[in-house]
């Protein structure tokens, strides 16, 4: 067994993505919830004061040893900077109600000439990245949530009848990816100025669960890839995509999205680490709901160590959760996750 | 007419709902009222036929969303046409289902599919819609009287809602009166069982499936 803690949770992380073992498995779980409940905030206690959420994400940290910060991802606001209504439930994700292009007419409308610094709670959501950088110092990445230009475009329109205009329509959709992946951009190298590390995003409205192979790859897969193109010329950031659901027809495509980090849901490491994880760092993947939130502690660690034998090997992993940890999660269940990390996680140099 | 020239035309009918040609729907189900088929045999021996074959395929995954809502806009292109002529009980035989999606929640694609199949299946369905809070679950159950009520959730932050509207219809006496079944991305079995709801199913050919079984029972 080599010593723990050897370094600090940026190196470690960027070890492992640069595919060599660092002195342990960075542990990274989506925690938004678990940063706001088990502060005693409520998101409306978080919107009222941002800097209770860096609070609470820097006692994440400090008790739970985890190694990246996450900041109060709101992939909304961008239909908010666009126009939409944002909705702010006092205990619940922020939302919005009605798709601000119900008639495809209203796209003239839209002016997608984002002002991040102003525009809705983009500059709120910018102020907490750099303040968690203030509170936190180098040592500790920053993980960031955007939405790439499908989900956005799915979002504004709503998925049924973005779906029936790709069947019906295709030139109105590629008008609309047009016109979004602009505001996308440029949201995205903000929160690269305001210090995130890592960008993340998930689609889960473009899996095999949702559309086919070719339709991913007509009107998903190039505009996601020239985004991340685009943001990474601007600054050195890396980049995660959770494949939510089912994606296991096409990680050919994503994992030449400009991705570095693949937070996969229910997936075969294994298989996933032998023909993608030479040239991607996989992170995962112990059941969110049915063990980290229903399960226990020793059903956790099973779990845990199973990822860890599947993918650790050689670098290039991340011990995560297989998709957000949800507000009720018991915290010895997170505990348990964070120990195996911390012991069984350790690379034997 | 014919028989073998009725049959043509309702196997065109049905390779217009599963092709999700609904430029040409209207035309074919003209056709049809005109050679006088019987209303509910354009339903159910055409339109249906083909929707049984899309709801199939898009169970084996050989169809995804966007073909199935295609197929389903087509079939409703035709329906309309129909409806006009059809007598006032001859649609939802099955059972009565009410459906929504839980409060805080936006999505609809997953429980609109669930719809189409149940109504292929010769439920009524009455669709709440999107982001309905307890107080209108509950009224529809009273004022609807379904057999079955079913709530969606897809996210880990909406999905405590179905327990919630579980105990607001025990609070409001109205229970006993309906089936609980729920659904959605990140529920399982074990959750559906702590919620109290009566039913859960993986995807919509199986929460047809189970619809049919807290009908019968």
């Amino acid at each position: 067994m080599g010593s723990t803690q050897k370094l600090t949770s940026r190196e470690r992380v960027f070890e492992a993505i640069a595919h060599r073992e660092p002195d342990r498995v960075p542990i990274v779980l989506g925690s938004r919830e678990l940063a706001i409940r088990y502060s005693g905030n409520t998101f409306g206690s978080i919107w009222a004061d941002g800097r209770k959420y860096v609070e609470a994400q820097a006692m994440l940290i400090e008790q739970y040893h985890l190694d990246v910060a996450y900041d109060i991802w709101c992939t909304p606001a961008m239909d908010e900077a666009l126009g939409a209504h944002l909705e702010l439930p006092e205990d619940d994700a922020p939302w919005v109600p009605k798709p601000l292009l119900k008639d495809k007419k209203d796209i003239k409308k839209i002016n997608a000439k984002i002002d991040p610094l102003k525009d809705g709670r983009m500059p709120f959501l910018l102020d907490v990245i750099k303040g968690l950088r203030a509170r936190l110092g180098h040592d500790v990445p920053i993980s960031a949530w955007m939405s790439p230009p499908f989900r956005t475009a799915c979002m504004l329109r709503g998925s049924s009848d973005l779906y029936l205009d790709m069947m019906l329509d295709p030139t109105f959709v590629k008008e609309l990816l047009d016109l979004v992946i602009e505001p996308c951009i440029v949201y995205g190298k903000a929160l690269a100025d305001a210090g995130a590390d890592i960008i993340n995003i998930s689609n889960p409205v473009a899996n095999a669960d949702c559309i086919k192979y070719a339709h991913y790859k007509e009107f998903s897969h190039p505009y996601t890839k020239r985004m991340f193109g685009e943001i990474k010329a601007h600054k050195d950031v890396k980049v995660t995509f959770h494949t939510c659901g089912n994606w296991n027809d096409r990680f050919d495509l994503v994992t030449e999205e400009n991705v570095d980090i693949l937070h996969v849901d229910k997936v075969d490491l294994a298989e996933l680490k032998k023909n993608f994880g030479s040239k991607i760092t996989i992170m995962g993947n112990v059941r969110t709901v049915d063990t980290l939130l229903q399960g226990t502690p020793e059903q956790v660690v099973a779990e845990a160590k199973a990822s860890i034998d599947k993918a650790a090997k050689g670098g290039g992993f991340f011990l995560s959760g297989d998709c957000t940890v949800p507000l009720d999660t018991p915290p010895e269940n997170v505990r348990a996750l964070v120990e195996t990390g911390l012991t069984y996680g350790v690379y034997n140099h | 007419m014919g028989k073998a020239l009725q049959m043509e035309i309702l196997d065109q009918l049905a390779d217009a709902v599963i092709e999700g040609k609904i430029t040409e729907i209207e035309a074919l189900t003209q056709e049809a009222i005109g050679r006088g088929i019987a209303p509910m045999d354009i339903i159910n021996l055409g339109l249906l036929k083909g929707m049984t074959v899309v709801g199939k395929r898009f169970g084996a995954s050989e169809m995804f969303i966007p073909e199935v809502l295609l197929s389903a806009k087509t079939m409703n292109t035709s329906v309309e046409m129909i409806k006009p002529l059809l007598l006032g009980d001859d649609l939802g035989k099955a059972g009565t289902v009410v459906i929504g999606t839980v409060k805080g929640d936006l999505h609809d694609v997953g429980k609109n599919i669930v719809i189409m199949l149940l109504e292929t299946a010769g439920f009524e369905v009455i669709d709440l819609g999107i982001d309905i809070p307890q107080e209108e679950f509950a009224q529809a159950v009273r004022e609807k009287k379904p057999d079955v009520l079913g709530m969606s959730a897809m996210l880990t932050t909406t999905m405590m809602e179905c327990k919630k509207v579980i105990e607001f219809l025990e609070k409001e006496n109205l229970r006993g009166n309906v089936k609980v079944m729920v659904g959605g991305a990140p529920l399982n079995q074990s959750f559906a069982t702590q919620c109290g709801a009566d039913g859960y199913a993986e995807d919509a050919v199986e929460a047809v499936e189970l619809v049919k079984k807290l009908v019968a029972h």
